[in-house]
């Protein structure tokens, strides 16, 4: 077999997941049990058959591994024993890794990183500010709107952040970085800085075209 | 009994009432809960590569640095990545060393650690009959539909079937209540993608809303924060988008066995959902007075 292995076969074979890709003999028990199948643009099984055959495009450009919703039936039922569902984990990362991922929720797990790693704990706030901000989804968020108020009348939206002694740590035990080099950074994140920057910018633009429309009627007059 | 408890991150914002009430309902039971000292994020579904594992093993260590040897967590999604973390770390001498190496500071795991959710915890270490003897205030004739969800049946684990799980039904029959069996007691409720593509979450949770009142629930009871949010939070979206009513209390099986144990029902948090528990209440409540009408009328009859 070893003649048939291609490039993106073997890097999807070294990730968590990926090592029995191999083993599928395409029952379509996976697609079968799905319950998103109907979202999806080829459904496990196909996504299978695209990897051996070293679809690296067609596979990482799909939106199939967003709509997992890692319910784990494929998993739990494939005769082989794959884990696909870690497999579609893996390919999500792949994706995000190779510039290929487009979807909203690849926005949505950056943004969820990016907010535990601030505090340590997740802080539903600041995540979703941080989501719609990457993502512009505006459909998204006045769908949201409705639901915001009954949370708050129930007290499901914190005001303020549950925070670890020392954030830092969450950045250190990131990924598959040399330790030394993980345990030193203690990248702050520049999203604060970003957001004023943009209010600044916003508020400079606004404050200029006041002064130029005040210069346009004074010289009008003149 | 004495565990180490992590609450995770939901437990502590919007399903603060599964907290609550899985305190109360422990205490009442004589489990004594640690809450692991700065606990950490579990990384949810987004955690990348190692971190899959360093994150959840960073609570690993420190519940064994407060001397603990069982973890519960409450919530599906804490409850399988510290699961699945805790198995790497005993899988092997080399895999543990390799995670240590990589946990920040101090921070080691040296013996292995038995991380639990709390539904199995009960049935399998503590008791069932136990419990059975405690119900003060049984849920007789409520019609409850038991949602396992995903994450805590699966991936198969030693705990209960992937396919037909039991757990739930078993622990709801023993609180007096009658279970009603419906096919989607273990299909996905589709919360992961709640924010991203909310359609999809309206559209599996209308199924699974829909499957427990065609069998004519008259609650539903789950054990996992998403789910709730999917299954309560998204209830009134998912009637609108089927155009059919639900108005289906979702309940975490905590707060049904509070009510069967009699424990003050502000300790519960009952008022935090945006389905209303109120019929759910009422019904205890009546059957509480009818039962104690009835037992007036017993001791009556027998002094007579």
């Amino acid at each position: 077999m070893d003649n048939t292995l291609n490039p993106f076969l073997l890097e999807v074979m070294e990730k968590p997941g990926g090592d029995k890709v191999q083993q599928c003999i395409q029952c379509a028990t996976c697609s079968g049990s799905c319950p998103v199948i109907e979202e999806m643009e080829y459904g496990p099984r196909r996504i299978m058959y695209l990897i051996q055959s070293g679809a690296e495009e067609q596979v990482l450009s799909s939106r199939d591994m967003w709509y997992c919703v890692s319910c784990y039936s494929c998993t739990s039922r494939c005769p082989r024993e794959i884990p696909i569902a870690e497999l579609m984990a893996s390919l999500r990362e792949l994706a995000v890794e190779k510039g290929y991922a487009e979807d909203k929720e690849s926005q949505f797990g950056q943004a969820f990183t990016e907010t535990y790693q601030h505090h340590g704990r997740l802080f539903e706030p600041e995540l979703m500010l941080r989501y719609y901000l990457r993502s512009w989804d505006i459909k998204g968020l006045l769908g949201m709107v409705p639901l915001a108020l009954p949370m708050l009348l129930k007290d499901k939206l914190p005001f303020w952040p549950e925070r670890i002694e020392n954030p830092a740590v969450m950045t250190a035990m990131r990924q598959d970085e040399e330790p030394g080099e993980a345990h030193s950074s203690k990248k702050r994140s520049s999203w604060w800085g970003w957001l004023i920057g943009a209010l600044l910018a916003l508020g400079g633009a606004l404050v200029g075209a006041l002064l130029w429309l005040v210069e346009l009627s004074l010289e009008e007059e003149l | 009994m004495r565990y180490a408890y992590y609450p995770g991150c939901s437990l502590q914002s919007g399903a603060k009432e599964y907290d609550l009430s899985m305190r109360a309902v422990f205490a009442r039971l004589g489990i004594e809960l640690v809450e692991i000292e700065d606990w950490s994020c579990c990384g949810a579904v987004h955690a990348e590569g190692q971190a899959k594992i360093n994150l959840p093993a960073r609570n690993l260590a420190l519940a064994e640095v407060q001397g603990m040897t069982t973890i519960v967590a409450p919530c599906s999604g804490c409850y399988l990545n510290l699961r699945r973390a805790a198995k790497q770390a005993a899988s092997g001498k080399k895999v543990r060393q390799q995670i240590n190496m990589e946990l920040p500071g101090e921070l080691k795991i040296t013996a292995d650690i038995e991380v639990l959710h709390p539904l199995y915890l009960l049935i399998e270490e503590y008791g069932l009959e136990k419990i059975r003897a405690q119900v003060t205030h049984p849920l007789t004739g409520l019609r409850v539909a038991s949602y396992y969800g995903c994450m805590l049946t699966r991936p198969k684990d030693r705990f209960d079937s992937p396919e037909k799980p039991q757990g739930l039904d078993e622990l709801m029959r023993v609180l007096g209540a009658e279970v009603v069996p419906f096919p989607y007691q273990s299909k996905c409720c589709g919360g992961a993608l709640a924010i991203s593509h909310s359609d999809v979450t309206v559209k599996l949770s209308g199924q699974v809303l829909g499957s427990a009142k065609e069998r004519g629930a008259e609650v539903v009871t789950l054990g996992c924060p998403m789910c709730h949010t999917a299954l309560d939070l998204y209830q009134h979206k998912a009637e609108r988008a089927l155009n059919q009513t639900f108005e289906l209390p979702i309940l975490y099986f905590t707060q049904l066995m509070g009510l069967a144990l009699g424990i003050d029902r502000e300790q519960l948090g009952l008022e935090r959902h945006i389905v209303s528990t109120a019929a759910v209440v009422e019904q205890v409540v009546k059957r509480e007075s009818e039962q104690a009408k009835k037992r007036t009328r017993e001791q009556a009859s027998e002094v007579v």
